[in-house]
Order: C-alpha cells, then sequence, then structure tokens
C-alpha cells in the first residue's frame, strides 16, 4: 500500500510538466500551428523562472516571468509562420535550438543553486501523506486546466473557430474571422502553457537551476500530443504514462535492487512512451489533425 | 420599373495587364433569377468574386439600394445580405453540418447549439433543404454540401444569392432538384444571380440573361427577346473571323493512334464513354469541347497518367490501360495543359528539365552525357527563340508563361515523335506566341499524327484537318474541318443544345 501510494504520487508528479506542455501545443495545433520548439521554450523558461525566483525571492513572480518568456519565444515563432509563412517545422528546430542554447548560455554561473521551491501538500493523516507530499498546488491546477481546454474546445465558440481556423483557413476568413489573430492567441498562449510546464521543473519537480534540466520532456510532450490526436483527455493519459515510468525508475532505485541496470531504467521513461504511441496510433490519427497543420496562410 | 436591389456601374478588374473585366454595367432587380452566360475565361467567374467581395474592383462603382457599398471582405458583402457559393465549396471537411452553417455568426461564449440546431431546422423545413445536421462535410455528397451552401447563406439572411456553374458538379437529379430549390428561393423573395454556360439551364429558369464575351457586357436579355438556343450560342461564341494561317496541303499517311471503346471512371463518375477515334500521320484531330466535358481525363488518359478501359492500337501494337501506363512508348509526346507543374519542373534548370522526357536519348547504362545535353539544350534555345534570361541554367519558373510554352514544345517536338498530344498549347499565350506555336505544329504534322485537345474554337478551325466535339464524356460529333454547315453549327454542340 505504501509502496503503491509513493508510485502514484511520484507519477502524478513527473506527469505535470509534460501535460502541461502537450496542453499547450494541443492548443496551438488546433489553429494549425505546427511548434516543435517545446524543448526550447520548456529550458528558456525553466531558467528564467528560477532566474526570476532567485531575485525577487518570490515564487509567483518566478511562475509569471517563466510564462512570459515562453509566451515571448511562441511569439517569434508565431511571427515567422504566420506573417513570414516560413516552414514551421524549420522554425520550431531553430526555436529549440535557441532556447536550449540561450538557456545553457545564461545559465552557466548558476548551475547547481537552489532558490526556493513550491511547497507540497501535508496532512496529518499517515497514508494520505505519502501520496500528498509528493504534489502541490501546480499539480491539481495542471488537471483542471486539461478539464478547461477540453470544456473550450468541445463547447466553446471560441473552440470551434479555433478548430476551423486550423482545418481550414480560407474558409474560417471568408466567414469574418481573424486568422491571424485566433493563429497568435493560440501559439503564445500554447508558449506561455509550455512555459508554466518548465518552470514547473526548475521550482517544484526538482528544485533548482541544472544544465539541459529538461531532459528531451519537450519531445516527450510532443509525442504526447500526437498519441492524443489532440485530445487533452488523451494526452493526460499520455502524460500519466511518462510519469509512470519516471515513478518505476525511482522506485527500483529506491528499493536498491539491481534487477534492470540503471541506465536502461532511466531510459525507460523515454522509450516505452514512444513504442507504445507507435502500437497505439497507426490507424486513426491521420483524421484527427487540422488539414490546415502546418500549412501557412497568407491573405490574398 | 422597380428599382433595381444591386447595381453595377462601370465595374473594371484587371490582373497585371489583363482587363478581366471592362466597363461592366449591370442592374439586378429584386426578385429575379438573373443568368449570366459566356464563355470560359469571360469574366463570369470575377464579377461574381466583385459582388460578393472577394476581389475589389480596380475601377467602377457598386450601388445597393441605390446606396454606394464598398465589399473589402466577404464578411462585408455577407453583412449587407450577399452570398455566394462558389464552385469550389467552402466547407470544412471535418466539421458537422450544424457548424459549417453557424461558423462565424455565435457570439456567445458558449455555443447554444439546441438553439442553432432549432433555427437551422426551422429554415431547412420551410425551404425543403432536408440535410443530417450532425454528419460530418466530408461524409456528404456533392449535392449535399450544396444545400448545406444554401443553408449556410439563408441562415445569414442573405437576400442576394449567387451560384458559380451550380450545376457542374450535380448528378441530374440533383440538377432538377437543385432548380426546385432555386424556384422556391425566388417565391420567397430572394434575388439569385448564377453564371453557367449551359443553354438549356438559362430558358429554363431565367427571367434575365446577360452576356459576357472576354471581359465586356454584351447585352442583357429578357429570354422571349431571343428566338432560339442557336442566337443564344452565338452571342455567346461570338462571330470571330477565322485566322488565316498559311497551311499546306498534305495528304494523310498510315495510322498510328486508334483509340476503341475508351472509357474512363472516376470517383464513381464516368468522364470517358466509349471513345473511338484514329488519327493518321500528317493529320492533326482536334478535341473541341467545353471544360469539363472530359477533354482533361482524354489528355491524361493518352498522356500515360491516367487509366483506362478499352483498347488503344499505337504503331502496330494493342494496349490496355495497364500496359500503355507502364510501357509508355517514347514515341509518344504529351504537351500539357498545365506546363507549370506537369510539363516543368520549376525548380530545376533547363538543362534538366529537358531531359525529363528524354533521358534516354542522353545517357548510357551508368552515366548521364551533360555536356551532350548542354550542346542540344542551347540549340533548342536559339532554334525556338525562347528568351531565358541565363540561358541553360534559367529556372524554368524564370521563364514566362510563352517562353517555358516554346520550351516544352522544343523538348517534345525535336524527340521526332509520332503522336503529339497537345492539349490547350496556346492557353493564355499572346497574339505572337501563339502563332509560333502554331506553325509549329502545323510543321510537326509532316513527321507526326497530331491530336489536339482545345477549348478554342478559332484554334481547332486553324489548326485541325477533322474536328472531334466532345460533350459529357462523348464525342458527339466529327467532321472535316472544310465543312462549312457543321462549323456553323460548333456553338450548338459545345453547348449540347444538338
Amino acid at each position: 500500500m505504501e509502496d503503491f501510494l509513493f508510485i502514484l504520487g511520484i507519477t502524478l508528479q513527473s506527469s505535470v510538466a509534460v501535460l502541461l506542455a502537450s496542453l499547450g501545443e494541443i492548443i496551438t495545433e488546433k489553429s494549425g500551428i505546427l511548434n516543435l520548439g517545446l524543448e526550447g521554450i520548456m529550458l528558456f523558461s525553466a531558467f528564467i523562472g528560477f532566474i526570476c525566483t532567485w531575485y525577487t525571492q518570490s515564487l509567483i513572480l518566478g511562475f509569471m516571468g517563466a510564462m512570459l518568456a515562453g509566451g515571448l519565444l511562441a511569439c517569434i515563432h508565431a511571427f515567422f509562420c504566420i506573417h513570414l509563412g516560413s516552414d514551421q517545422i524549420l522554425s520550431g528546430l531553430a526555436l529549440t535550438i535557441l532556447g536550449t542554447g540561450l538557456a545553457n548560455f545564461l545559465g552557466r554561473s548558476f548551475i547547481g543553486l537552489q532558490t526556493l521551491s513550491l511547497a507540497s501538500f501535508s496532512l496529518k493523516s499517515y497514508y494520505l501523506n505519502i501520496l500528498l507530499r509528493q504534489l502541490n498546488v501546480l499539480v491539481i491546477l495542471a488537471f483542471i486546466l486539461t478539464y478547461l481546454i477540453h470544456f473550450i474546445l468541445k463547447k466553446t465558440t471560441l473552440g470551434l473557430n479555433l478548430s476551423s481556423v486550423g482545418e481550414n483557413p480560407q474558409v474560417a476568413s471568408s466567414v469574418g474571422l481573424n486568422v491571424y489573430k485566433y493563429r497568435y492567441l493560440a501559439t503564445i498562449l500554447g508558449g506561455m502553457l509550455t512555459g508554466l510546464g518548465g518552470a514547473y521543473l526548475s521550482l517544484a519537480y526538482t528544485p533548482g537551476w541544472k544544465e539541459n534540466m529538461t531532459g528531451g520532456q519537450g519531445w516527450i510532450a510532443i509525442a504526447m500530443v500526437i498519441f492524443s490526436c489532440l485530445k487533452p483527455i488523451r494526452a493526460l493519459v499520455g502524460a500519466f504514462l511518462f510519469g509512470a515510468f519516471m515513478a518505476l525508475q525511482f522506485y527500483f532505485q529506491a528499493i536498491g535492487k539491481e534487477l534492470i541496470p540503471a541506465y536502461i531504467l532511466k531510459m525507460l521513461p523515454f522509450l516505452l512512451p514512444l513504442v507504445i504511441l507507435i502500437l497505439i496510433n497507426r490507424k486513426n490519427s491521420k483524421y484527427s489533425f487540422p488539414q490546415g497543420l502546418g500549412k501557412p496562410f497568407l491573405r490574398t | 420599373m422597380q428599382e433595381p436591389i444591386l447595381r453595377l456601374s462601370n465595374i473594371g478588374k484587371s490582373f497585371g495587364d489583363f482587363w478581366a473585366n471592362e466597363n461592366i454595367n449591370l442592374d439586378i432587380f429584386p426578385g429575379e433569377i438573373h443568368a449570366l452566360l459566356g464563355e470560359n475565361g469571360a469574366g463570369k467567374s470575377t464579377l461574381m468574386s466583385i459582388i460578393s467581395g472577394n476581389y475589389l474592383p480596380d475601377k467602377g462603382k457598386i450601388y445597393l439600394k441605390g446606396k454606394e457599398v464598398f465589399f473589402r471582405n466577404p464578411k462585408i458583402a455577407q453583412d449587407y445580405g450577399i452570398g455566394m457559393v462558389h464552385q469550389k465549396f467552402m466547407l470544412i471537411d471535418n466539421l458537422s453540418v450544424w457548424e459549417n452553417i453557424a461558423l462565424g455568426t455565435i457570439s456567445k461564449f458558449t455555443i447554444p447549439k439546441e438553439e442553432i440546431l432549432n433555427k437551422i431546422q426551422k429554415i431547412s423545413k420551410e425551404s425543403k433543404l432536408e440535410v443530417d445536421l450532425h454528419k460530418k462535410v466530408i461524409n456528404l455528397s456533392e449535392g449535399e454540401k450544396q444545400k448545406v451552401e444554401i443553408l449556410k447563406l439563408l441562415y445569414k439572411q442573405a437576400k442576394i444569392l449567387i451560384f458559380d456553374e451550380p450545376t457542374s458538379i450535380l448528378t441530374p437529379q440533383e440538377i432538377d432538384s437543385f432548380f426546385e430549390i432555386l424556384l422556391f428561393l425566388k417565391k420567397r423573395k430572394h434575388t439569385i444571380i448564377f453564371i453557367t454556360h449551359k443553354l438549356e439551364e438559362v430558358f429554363k429558369l431565367a427571367d434575365r440573361i446577360s452576356i459576357l464575351r472576354k471581359g465586356r457586357l454584351i447585352a442583357t436579355f429578357l429570354p422571349q427577346e431571343i428566338r432560339s438556343k442557336k442566337e443564344l450560342a452565338r452571342l455567346m461564341v461570338g462571330r470571330d473571323i477565322v485566322f488565316k494561317v498559311d497551311k499546306e496541303e498534305i495528304q494523310p499517311q498510315e495510322t498510328i493512334l486508334k483509340l476503341e471503346n475508351i472509357s474512363c471512371t472516376k470517383e464513381k463518375q464516368k468522364k470517358l464513354k466509349n471513345i473511338n477515334l484514329e488519327i493518321k500521320k500528317g493529320e492533326i484531330v482536334a478535341i473541341l469541347g467545353v471544360s469539363g466535358n472530359g477533354q482533361e481525363n482524354l489528355a491524361r488518359v493518352l498522356g500515360g497518367i491516367e487509366d483506362f478501359e478499352g483498347r488503344l492500337y499505337f504503331q502496330n501494337q494493342t494496349y490496355t490501360g495497364h500496359t500503355w501506363t507502364k510501357n509508355f512508348p517514347s514515341s509518344v509526346s504529351y504537351i500539357p495543359e498545365d506546363r507549370h507543374n506537369l510539363g516543368s519542373v520549376s525548380e530545376l534548370d533547363l538543362e534538366h528539365n529537358l531531359i525529363l522526357t528524354r533521358l534516354f536519348q542522353f545517357s548510357s547504362k551508368w552515366f548521364i552525357f551533360w555536356d551532350k545535353i548542354k550542346e542540344k539544350t542551347k540549340i533548342l534555345l536559339s532554334n525556338f527563340h525562347v528568351k531565358a534570361p541565363k540561358g541553360n541554367k534559367t529556372l524554368a519558373r524564370h521563364l514566362s508563361g510563352g517562353n517555358l510554352q516554346k520550351f516544352i514544345l522544343a523538348r517534345e517536338l525535336d524527340k521526332n515523335p509520332q503522336l503529339i498530344i497537345a492539349e490547350q498549347p496556346t492557353q493564355g499565350l499572346d497574339i505572337q506566341a501563339t502563332e509560333e506555336v502554331w506553325h509549329r505544329l502545323l510543321a510537326a504534322r509532316k513527321k507526326a499524327a497530331i491530336l489536339l485537345i482545345t477549348g478554342d474554337i478559332k484554334e481547332a478551325l486553324s489548326l485541325a484537318d477533322k474536328i472531334a466535339i466532345i460533350f459529357q464524356g462523348e464525342i458527339k460529333k466529327l467532321f472535316s474541318s472544310q465543312n462549312r454547315e457543321e462549323i456553323s453549327k460548333i456553338g450548338l454542340y459545345l453547348t449540347g443544345a444538338i
């Protein structure tokens, strides 16, 4: 029972960053923009979140700074893809290189330092505490956001307009929707959520600044978006999957049994979700992505 | 007489040097069905795009109920109650019917689904446009999609409805029900403008008929003022004088190509029905038709791109659809209509474009002889007067349309083909380039059989020895280009009037 709660706690805790970034990317892709720069945005925001907290000693300002940084990087991507009609894959990859490079360069003198970190819950009950002390307010917020985005995409005018802009910008434009506005909004909002995910890493999950501390979670998030077919609830499942393998790895390390070599264990959270993705996802993914995804739209 | 609901005054629209519309004055009266008639490229669609806000006119003014209006985008035209159903439907495949209809009109934060559905259902009951509102558009037939488009306009309370060739993609049954819808809309005091080149539709439906030719409005008539389809056809096609092209007499020789019962089905529609045709060496046979009647498919079939049923004899060999596309003989030259995408590779230079169809002449098993290619390209460019800014190294996309066509012609004619399939070879070219292409083709027939696929009557009459009229995938008539009596009826044949 204790073991189970321990694993569950770490699973939830480990899935948050990937979940937030996936949600961001879902919103962005719904509008027809493909942003492969998640890894760069995440790492850069993780650093900005850390540095803001370091200087202001305020977690709130740290998270806000991170979201702002994420939004700003996404804004660059948006400008290139929306206004200049650049290749979105190329622009996204450039963003990854820019974000990671900038974060690692600026963060050289902060490596290994720690600042404030988000407090976990605590309760008197022993069993609940095993679970709860792994969790914090951001974990709960991420789950609420998942449902909220699900609701917005499914039930609101905003969601309908957003998906029409992604599916067929010509038609959307002809009924009077401002394609540029929706695409900017979605890309920047997506960047901000990804930025929040990045800050979660440096301010809550593994507090402090380390070089390349995202460790590929941005790429995992993109994989989860493909798995999700742009449905937030499915993205949640995907993020849990990643978190569960993360937790198993910690669990085996914690109990100290050398059943499986440590390197293979460390690899599992990244390898197994991908394998599962490939197996699950072959059939129906083609029709669940917007037809306008990745294609530039220039007003005539 | 009553006030016109829509008045166009001196409308002009140019694309580059080309005036698609010039000095157009047109009054549309409330509650009428107004037919806009004209050949391909006469400027009908451009004019309608101006009325519906897709293009801004370069000259002239638009008055709605006597007040001047500016339609900067389709949304503004919609707000004034003008809606257009495009030939290519403006619907989002992955959304449901009701979402498509309501898109862009919902102002609440959450979608009031029940309210919208009730409103659409009311409209669709009244106007007898019944479609399953929950189906995704991708699963609808073309006829159903058209109904959705009309519902979309009615939902937005459009009073003036414009249709761009509404019947071209419909089945005959769908056409009948579409006509009923139009008459019903008229009864409900909607104003309807529709573009067409089918004459019977005009007589069946229209209250007034306007004819466009070469971007100009020829006249507006009441149906009873026009005595026959024949007269209408003549007005539409115009009495252009046939260009005199020096055409030396050549005695046709042996048969090169023979088509036997060629049929072609695409997306469950018969595009070609039992085509039989024979072409001899030294002969130009023109396939003449209004676009969309199967000549595109015939060109693709003979060009080895599309599969077909039936048999084809070429130089004493028998081919089926499978063997023709697979072992396409190198002695056939296909000059496609789409010279930018099918006839050339726009990002490659002219040397590379030369060997697209002729690599076998310039290579051994392992090597490509670039020096020979270089030399050949140079010779062809100067012989055919192709203006290429960077010579051999010019990218295909940097050639103007006329020069690119001359280059493709040079490539294909120099191959010494036995059969040339020329599809719309002078479309979009100016007079000088057109004449040059014509002379080249006439000279080429000494050594080859030529199949000319065209929509241009003048071109067919100038070049061809025989003319075959294609209508709805069938060859309706085959006659000699010397037969004056048949030539006078071409307009009627083309529009299916007889």
